[in-house]
Order: C-alpha cells, then sequence, then structure tokens
C-alpha cells in the first residue's frame, strides 16, 4: 500500500471512529452503580462500564426462564427434589416430593425470585443443575452473550459466576420476546397451587410494576456480592426502554430517574 | 356547442402541440367493434420554415358519427363557431384569443372510406405573425371499440372518490389538529376558518388531566395552538395545577408538570423509599428522581464542548480532505 493510500486509509479509520465516539453512551448517573447500561430501542442511551463482568445474583434466573420458555413445557407436572427443597434466600417452602405445575413454577421464579422454584425447574428439565448450568452457558454463547458465564441456574454467588449490564440486557430483549415471561413479568401477584393443595401467593419483587406506567417487568436480584441488582423494562407509545443496574447504590430511585430519562432521550430524538 | 382550444406560445409550439393531440388519440383503443379505426395522417406547412415537418401517421378509434374527434385540437382560449355540416362537407372557424391571438378556418371532405382535411391559421406569436396550413388525411381501415366514454366514465369516478378522500382526510385532520392539511398550501386550505376554532374547542377541554392526556396523545394541539396564536402553556399549566390539585399524580408525573413535581416531589417523594410508599404516588417519585438525579438527555447527547476542545469529527472530515481527490 502507498504512502498515501496508507495516510488515507488511517484519516477514514479515524473519521469513523470519531463517529463512534460521539454516538457512544454517556455516564449522566455517576457512581449509581458498580455497571448500569439504558437502552432507548435497543440504542444505548447512558452507560458506566457496561462490559464490565459482575456477579448477576438473581438476574441469572432471566436465562433459566428462557431456557424453560424456549423448552415449551406447558403444564407439565414437576416434582420437586431434595436439591430444590434445600434452596435458601428467597423461597416459596417447596417440599421434597411435592408436586407442582411448571407454568407455576416459572410464575414463582420470575415474580417472586423464588430459588426453590428456579431450581426444581432445573433439576427437572435437564436431569440435574449442573447439565442446566451447562445449558445456560451454551445458550449465552449462543446469543453472543461474551461477558457471562453460569456458575448455578439461579444466581447465588459463585467464583467466576458472572455477566454484564450490556449482556443482561440483550438478555431481557429475547425474555420480553417470548409471550409467556412477557406476561408473568408484569404480574403484580399470582396464587399457586400444588397438586396436593397448598397454594402460594407471590407477590412482584419490583417496585415498579404495576405502579409506574409502562413498566413491564423484569427482574430484580440481590446477594451479598453482586449488591441490589435490577433489569427494568418499559414500554410508552411504542418506545422500549430497558435499564440494568448492577450493584446499585440506591437501585429503585436511580432506576426511576433512569428510566424518565431514557423516555426523555427517546423524546429527544430527531422523528425517524 | 363551442370547442375550447389552446393557443400555442410560439409557431413551432403549435406545431408540437398539433402533433402531441394526434399522438394522444393514437392512444385510444382498438379492439374490433362498432366504432370506426382510422389511420390519420397529418402535415404542417409554415411560412418561413426552412423545411416541412414530415408528414406522421397515427391509428385513431372513433365513435362512429363523432367527426370532431378526427379534428386536430389545441386547448383553452379557442372557439370553434360556424360548424356545419353539408353533404360530405365539415367546415369550421377557429378564433384563439389571449397572449397570442389567431385565427382560421378548416375544412374537411368525407368520402365513403376516408377524408381529406385541411385547416389554416393566421396569427402572431410573441409579436411574430404566423400562417400556418395544416392537412389532414383520414382512412377508414377497420372497426374497433372506442374506450373514450368509459375512459370519462372512469376518470370522472376516480375525481369524484378522491375528492370523497380529500374531504374525509379534512374531516380527520380536523379532529387531530393537523395544522399542516389547513396551511395555505394544503389539501384543506379552503376549510381554514374552520381549524381555529376546532383548536379551541380541544384547548377548552385539555385544561384538566384526562382532557390533556387525551389531546397530547390523539392531536397536535401544542402546535396547532401555536400555528392559531393561542397559548398552549397557559393549558399546559392550567393543567397541571388540577393535576397537583386532585392529587392524579399519574398525570402530574407524566413529563408535563416538572415544575409542579420538583414542588410536589418535595413534599411527597424526598427521602422515601420507593418500596415503602403508596403505589399511587409512585408516578410522581419517578419523574420527581429523574429531576434530581442523572443529566437530561438534551444535555447528554449534546454535551457542551469546551471552546477550543477540537471536534473529533471535523478533524476526520478535514483529514479525509487533505488526502482524498474529491
Amino acid at each position: 500500500m502507498s504512502d498515501r493510500a496508507t495516510r488515507a486509509a488511517f484519516a477514514f479509520a479515524l473519521f469513523v471512529a470519531a463517529f463512534a465516539v460521539r454516538a457512544a453512551p454517556t455516564d449522566s448517573f455517576p457512581g449509581a452503580a458498580a455497571a448500569y447500561l439504558v437502552t432507548v430501542d435497543g440504542v444505548p442511551a447512558f452507560a458506566a462500564h457496561p462490559e464490565r463482568p459482575l456477579p448477576p445474583a438473581s438476574l441469572a434466573k432471566l436465562m433459566t426462564a428462557l431456557l424453560v420458555a424456549e423448552a415449551a413445557v406447558g403444564d407439565a407436572i414437576v416434582t420437586i427434589g431434595p436439591g430444590a427443597a434445600a434452596e435458601t434466600g428467597t423461597r416459596l417452602g417447596l417440599r421434597a416430593g411435592e408436586r407442582v405445575r411448571a407454568s407455576d413454577l416459572l410464575a414463582a421464579m420470575l415474580v417472586a425470585s423464588a430459588n426453590d422454584a428456579c431450581r426444581a425447574l432445573a433439576d427437572w428439565l435437564a436431569g440435574s443443575e449442573r447439565e442446566f448450568v451447562a445449558r445456560m452457558n451454551a445458550r449465552a454463547a449462543a446469543l453472543g452473550l461474551a461477558d457471562t458465564v453460569f456458575r448455578n441456574a439461579c444466581g447465588h454467588d459463585a467464583p467466576g459466576m458472572h455477566s454484564s449490564a450490556r449482556d443482561l440486557s440483550a438478555l431481557a430483549d429475547r425474555v420480553l420476546a417470548q409471550p409467556q415471561l412477557a406476561g408473568l413479568a408484569a404480574l403484580e401477584q399470582r396464587t399457586l397451587r400444588t397438586l396436593g393443595g397448598r397454594t402460594f401467593r407471590v407477590r412482584t419483587t419490583n417496585a415498579f410494576v404495576g405502579r409506574i406506567p409502562g413498566v413491564t417487568g423484569l427482574k430484580t436480584g440481590y446477594t451479598a456480592r453482586a449488591g441490589t441488582c435490577l433489569v427494568l423494562t418499559a414500554e410508552r407509545e411504542g418506545v422500549r426502554v430497558i435499564v440494568v443496574l448492577l450493584g446499585a447504590r440506591e437501585r429503585w430511585w436511580d432506576a426511576a430517574a433512569m428510566l424518565e430519562h431514557g423516555f426523555d432521550f427517546a423524546n429527544a430524538r430527531p422523528p425517524r | 356547442m363551442p370547442q375550447v382550444f389552446k393557443p400555442p406560445v410560439r409557431p413551432v409550439a403549435l406545431v408540437a402541440a398539433a402533433f402531441a393531440v394526434a399522438t394522444s388519440l393514437a392512444a385510444i383503443a382498438q379492439a374490433p367493434g362498432k366504432d370506426e379505426l382510422w389511420d390519420v395522417t397529418m402535415k404542417m406547412e409554415m411560412a418561413g420554415m426552412p423545411m416541412a415537418m414530415p408528414p406522421r401517421t397515427n391509428r385513431v378509434c372513433v365513435e362512429k358519427g363523432n367527426d370532431e374527434a378526427l379534428v386536430p385540437k389545441g386547448r383553452d382560449n379557442c372557439v370553434i363557431s360556424n360548424a356545419k355540416r353539408t353533404g360530405n362537407k365539415y367546415t369550421f372557424n377557429v378564433a384563439c384569443t389571449g397572449k397570442d391571438p389567431m385565427s382560421g378556418s378548416g375544412e374537411f371532405t368525407y368520402s365513403s372510406d376516408g377524408y381529406d382535411g385541411k385547416m389554416q391559421m393566421k396569427g402572431t406569436a410573441e409579436g411574430q405573425p404566423f400562417d400556418m396550413m395544416q392537412t389532414v388525411t383520414g382512412k377508414r381501415v377497420g372497426t374497433c371499440t372506442s374506450t373514450v366514454k368509459a375512459d370519462v366514465a372512469r376518470a370522472n369516478a376516480q375525481i369524484a372518490q378522491g375528492n370523497q378522500q380529500v374531504a374525509e382526510m379534512c374531516r380527520q385532520s380536523l379532529v387531530s389538529l393537523n395544522w399542516q392539511m389547513y396551511e395555505p398550501t394544503g389539501p384543506c386550505a379552503d376549510k381554514r376558518a374552520d381549524f381555529c376554532p376546532a383548536v379551541s374547542k380541544v384547548a377548552a377541554t385539555a385544561r384538566e388531566p384526562a382532557g390533556y392526556t387525551a389531546a397530547r396523545k390523539d392531536t397536535m394541539l401544542a402546535d396547532a395552538m401555536g400555528k392559531c396564536g393561542q397559548d398552549f402553556g397557559a393549558v399546559t399549566a392550567a393543567a397541571c395545577a388540577k393535576g397537583v390539585e386532585t392529587r392524579d399524580w399519574a398525570f402530574v408525573g407524566s413529563g408535563s408538570c416538572d415544575a409542579e413535581v420538583r414542588t410536589a416531589g418535595e413534599a411527597n417523594c424526598k427521602g422515601r423509599s420507593f418500596t415503602g410508599m403508596d403505589r399511587g404516588v409512585v408516578p410522581l417519585c419517578s419523574r420527581y428522581a429523574s429531576l434530581v438525579r442523572g443529566q437530561p438527555a438534551a444535555t447528554a447527547t449534546a454535551a457542551p464542548t469546551p471552546a477550543k476542545a477540537p471536534d473529533p469529527v471535523q478533524e476526520g472530515v478535514n483529514a479525509l480532505k487533505k488526502l482524498l481527490p474529491f
């Protein structure tokens, strides 16, 4: 390549890079979280460290839910195993040997973040949690979630388990594309019943579902290592905003601000 | 009934127009049928022109008995008079008024299978006199089915349908307050007088939250009020005040009442937890959060640049301009 051509190529690269710099999302909420990302119709609007690998806490359940939905298990009956019954953290209190519809377990996992429901689905669908986690990682790779590695089905802290705001935003988009999951994520509460007749009333862990216009979900998370986490999704007048917070300082206050700024961002865009 | 002709701007244009007429006639359908199929040859000679235009023949389908269809026609400002048919002759006079007046006469002689015609026109075009002779020879070559009547009927139906659609569009635009349709050059310009009263009517309902929300969703109220010289800000202020008065926090927090959100948010949201607050106040506090946290979208997308800071895009453009031959 001649010297002139080399310089021209360099100038063109500079030109392209300049646009890339200008199009990059801004950090409008410094220090709000260890990482966050706000996308408006899939376009990053605000972000800080969106590719930073961090523990996802219960946001990992989004992948579990996706795999269950994609398996189209319908009203299949799941028998609770000892592993699920022994789950810790947020749980329904399911007992080993109880039989529950898969759709009810899915609801309990998404609406109330129940770890026993989550583990029961994982064990049942893949035969073991270990096998299920392998499926989760394979699906993550297939979706191009390069910052994501799962070590368990439900988001417990574990060495090497991480995801990023960018990956979780993309995963949220996939989850919302599943009508069953989108419907569950928008529920404020649900009553479910084991085949043995025990009933559970689960309430959403999302402080904004049913309370802020347009909010459609999606998942909360907390562990000691991850801190408070959230994937918040909302749609107003055809505009979709997805907020992902990992290790948030004041999760709900910042999520609310990010959501509103996201819609303001959409309104400020030139018409397409 | 007088025929209307269009006067030529220049003699040469007249020649072109005559041929254009013949060309348009040739487009008539020629399937076998009850009408007459003609080969029409036209020739134009004009005094002062160095060479005559070559004759041109077109095949024309004419409704039976419609002799005038075989006469070359122009449009606008020209009138045929004294048209009469005597035996096998059809004669007429032509007079054109306007910027380039001219007049003349024509005579067509019919035989059993054709006709010969000539038309002499004299006049001035752009101050220059001209004398033109147009000869037309027609030969009946068969039968055809003219679609003129059907075409006219179809065109009229389309025009009527188009008028109906415009009327419906204007009606809808009046409901949605689409001011662009009522601009002086817009399709509803003849109904402009209806527009601002319709805007005032919607504006009156928009002074309370439900009406305001509906108007923002379904109409272009803000722009329309501006076009009519009305104060949309006053309508917004009235609706927001009503929202605060009735504690309609979903409305107050919807993005149109940020001044009220600041005040009401201080009292109802500041220092409180979202998980513990009354659900009705959450939309207010969500909006309040956006006013006290983060930079607004406009600032974020167009962050102020230090005066002397280089513009990376412009730098790239400049670098390309220096290096590339375009």
